[in-house]
């Protein structure tokens, strides 16, 4: 199990960090408590703000209240703040630029939440996968594309288009969960757990060859940036476009003319979106600056922009589901068991966990 | 009946610390390879290169000689009084793409040990050139691994008598890999020869390639640009110790070696 105050009483960094990941204000977890006790005794927004500041001690009845307002189980609250690092790491997001602060606080939760719910399962199952995902200094003579070179290699991953990027991830030991992040201004985000595994968590209803580019873009920064620095979005453009282009590998399949025929054949083939395979050839000189422009101009009449055609199945993670069905075969656990784990409850976590594999 | 042409008076001479304020920074890579420095050469092929001489000044200019038996337009320069700078350009990037493991054309003439790359700088030597040049292989868009491998087979020469040959795809002028190109070739304690490759006129086809040209020459140090156009000048302007044009539009940029020109 996971460590808890000895108390049992509620951290303020869950508490925070429980509100952020339902989207919810202060004042609107009051309401919920409220109409949780009835009338016997309103709470108020600051009543919920000394409880986040660590001034008033959530514990018993009202733990259990304030969990049940938050939607989760008690013992998350009471999950110990310095242990599960309940504050915000480096986490690294490839959103748009339109992506408001509240958004971004949410998703930040919500994979908190997700990594703790995660080791609270690796826990249970005894084990922790070794992994290899390699931590690889960037600078002018090193850059991103060696960075995906040397990834490529350690990882046996052989020329030409990744067949299955999250099948790649998962089997140097990462760990890929889809969930509902603020709407369609985030693609993804990830974070290194403690032990090293990165936990990708990417957005419902991102296009497969978005998706895929993302998560190459996080691959880049799970690799390359413990620090943050000015210049690491870059890079891991830089990182994702030689990871599944590489330049080596796709230069002779660009040259001959490129067309928007010719760019979906090659998106069929790469599994790349169209304008990511038009940037990679400008970058790479293949077309000049103007044919990159008239490119463009095409794709953005045609609406390609925001729908591509020649859209292809998303992949699938597996590793989690693979996860709990050890935990449910090997141990005996049940959904409740599990929900109790992870501290959510077991609606929830049906919701969150259970594919249809692992219903079955 | 015309007045006989008075020539004007000579300007007077020019105050000699005037002068040298306005004068370029002179930059010349140690050793013999700075006998190239501050020179424009003439890009050409051996034949018919005899009636180039005339026309070539051998104080501020000399003859980069390519293409077939180079040694022979050599030969005939000299014979002809040619007291210039002479080179040759081994034209490595024709023979293919550099790649980690081979990054230099070396020739296979059926010997038992192939020709090493300081046998082949030699040669160009005793068949009189002034410098020799590397015959490094094509370096394909952001092929760092292969231009990491011959900048380190170069820097290890210890010469002072050669050029690292540096044929690179245009794609290495832009934003993305200009500074990795700068950062190698920092390294290189040799002079460096860049030739530029694309289709048509590379300097057209990226437009961030004239000022990472001209950082390049700022920052790589000791860096020349050869088979180009005017862009010559333009470089000797920044800081590039020497430039060649060529005398035709294929002797003015390089193309991939699985590509025919485009016209």
């Amino acid at each position: 199990m996971l460590e808890r105050d000895p108390g049992g009483a509620a951290q303020p960094g869950m508490l925070v960090l429980a509100r952020e990941s339902r989207g919810m204000t202060q004042a609107e977890v009051a309401s919920a408590i409220s109409a949780k006790l009835g009338s016997r005794e309103p709470a108020s927004q600051g009543y919920v703000s000394k409880a986040e500041a660590g001034r008033i001690r959530v514990t018993g009845e009202r733990l259990a209240v304030y969990a049940a307002a938050l939607g989760y189980g008690s013992d998350l609250l009471t999950l110990d703040e310095a242990a599960h690092g309940a504050g915000v790491g480096l986490v690294h997001h490839r959103r748009r630029a339109s992506l408001a602060v509240m958004g971004l606080r949410r998703t930040h939760a919500v994979l908190n939440l997700t990594r703790i719910q995660l080791q609270a399962m690796l826990k249970a199952a005894g084990e922790h996968p070794a992994h290899r995902f390699p931590d690889i200094e960037v600078n002018a003579f090193d850059t991103a594309e060696d960075a995906a070179r040397a990834v490529r290699q350690a990882w046996g991953i052989v020329p030409g288009p990744v067949r299955s990027l999250i099948g790649a991830l998962e089997d140097a030991g990462g760990f890929v969960v889809r969930r509902q992040l603020a709407g369609r201004e985030l693609d993804a985000v990830s974070q290194r757990m403690e032990e090293g595994n990165p936990l990708f968590l990417l957005n419902f209803g991102t296009p497969a060859d978005r998706e895929r580019y993302t998560l190459a873009h996080e691959l880049g920064h799970v690799v390359m940036h413990r620090v943050p620095s000015d210049d690491q979005e870059r890079q891991a453009d830089q990182f994702a476009g030689e990871f599944l282009l590489p330049a080596r590998d796709i230069l002779r399949s660009l040259k001959g003319g490129l067309d928007l025929g010719r760019l979906i054949e090659l998106k069929q083939a790469w599994r790349v979106s169209m304008a990511a395979i038009a940037r990679r050839a400008h970058t790479l000189s293949v077309i000049s600056d103007w044919q990159y422009r008239q490119l463009n101009i095409e794709l953005s009449t045609l609406g390609y922009r925001t729908a591509e055609p020649a859209e292809f199945a998303s992949e699938q993670p597996a590793a989690v589901a693979a996860l709990i069905s050890k935990l449910h075969s090997q141990q005996g656990l049940t959904v409740a068991d599990l929900a109790r784990i992870t501290g959510l409850q077991e609606q929830e976590f049906s919701e969150l966990y259970l594919t249809d594999s692992v219903k079955d | 009946m015309p007045s006989p042409f008075i020539p004007p008076e000579p300007r007077p001479a020019p105050d000699a610390a005037a002068a040298a304020g306005r004068q370029a920074r002179v930059c010349a890579p140690p050793g013999q390879a700075g006998v190239l420095a501050n020179r424009v050469l003439i890009h050409a092929r051996p034949r018919g290169i005899t009636r180039l001489l005339p026309a070539i000044d051998q104080r501020h200019s000399g003859i980069m000689l390519c293409g077939e038996r180079p040694e022979q337009g050599i030969k005939r320069c000299r014979t002809a009084g040619f007291a210039g700078i002479l080179a040759i350009d081994p034209r490595g990037y024709k023979d293919g793409v550099a790649t980690p493991d081979a990054p230099f054309a070396l020739p296979d003439h059926g010997q038992l040990f192939e020709p090493s790359l300081e046998q082949v700088l030699d040669d160009q030597r005793a068949a009189g050139a002034d410098v020799a040049l590397t015959p490094t292989m094509y370096l394909e868009p952001g092929d760092a691994a292969s231009l990491k491998a011959a900048a380190r087979i170069a820097a290890d020469l210890g010469r002072d008598d050669t050029i690292f040959s540096v044929p690179i795809s245009i794609a290495w002028l832009n934003s993305m890999y200009v500074g990795q190109l700068i950062a190698v070739l920092a390294r290189v304690p040799l002079p460096k020869g860049i030739f530029l490759g694309s289709q048509l006129d590379p300097l057209d086809n990226v437009e961030e390639a004239v000022d990472n040209l001209r950082r390049l020459s700022a920052e790589a140090g000791d860096v020349a640009l050869f088979c180009t156009d005017f862009a010559a000048f333009d470089f000797a302007a920044h800081g590039g110790f020497a430039a060649s044009i060529g005398t035709g539009g294929s002797l003015r940029h390089i193309i991939p070696p699985d590509e025919a020109p485009e016209r």
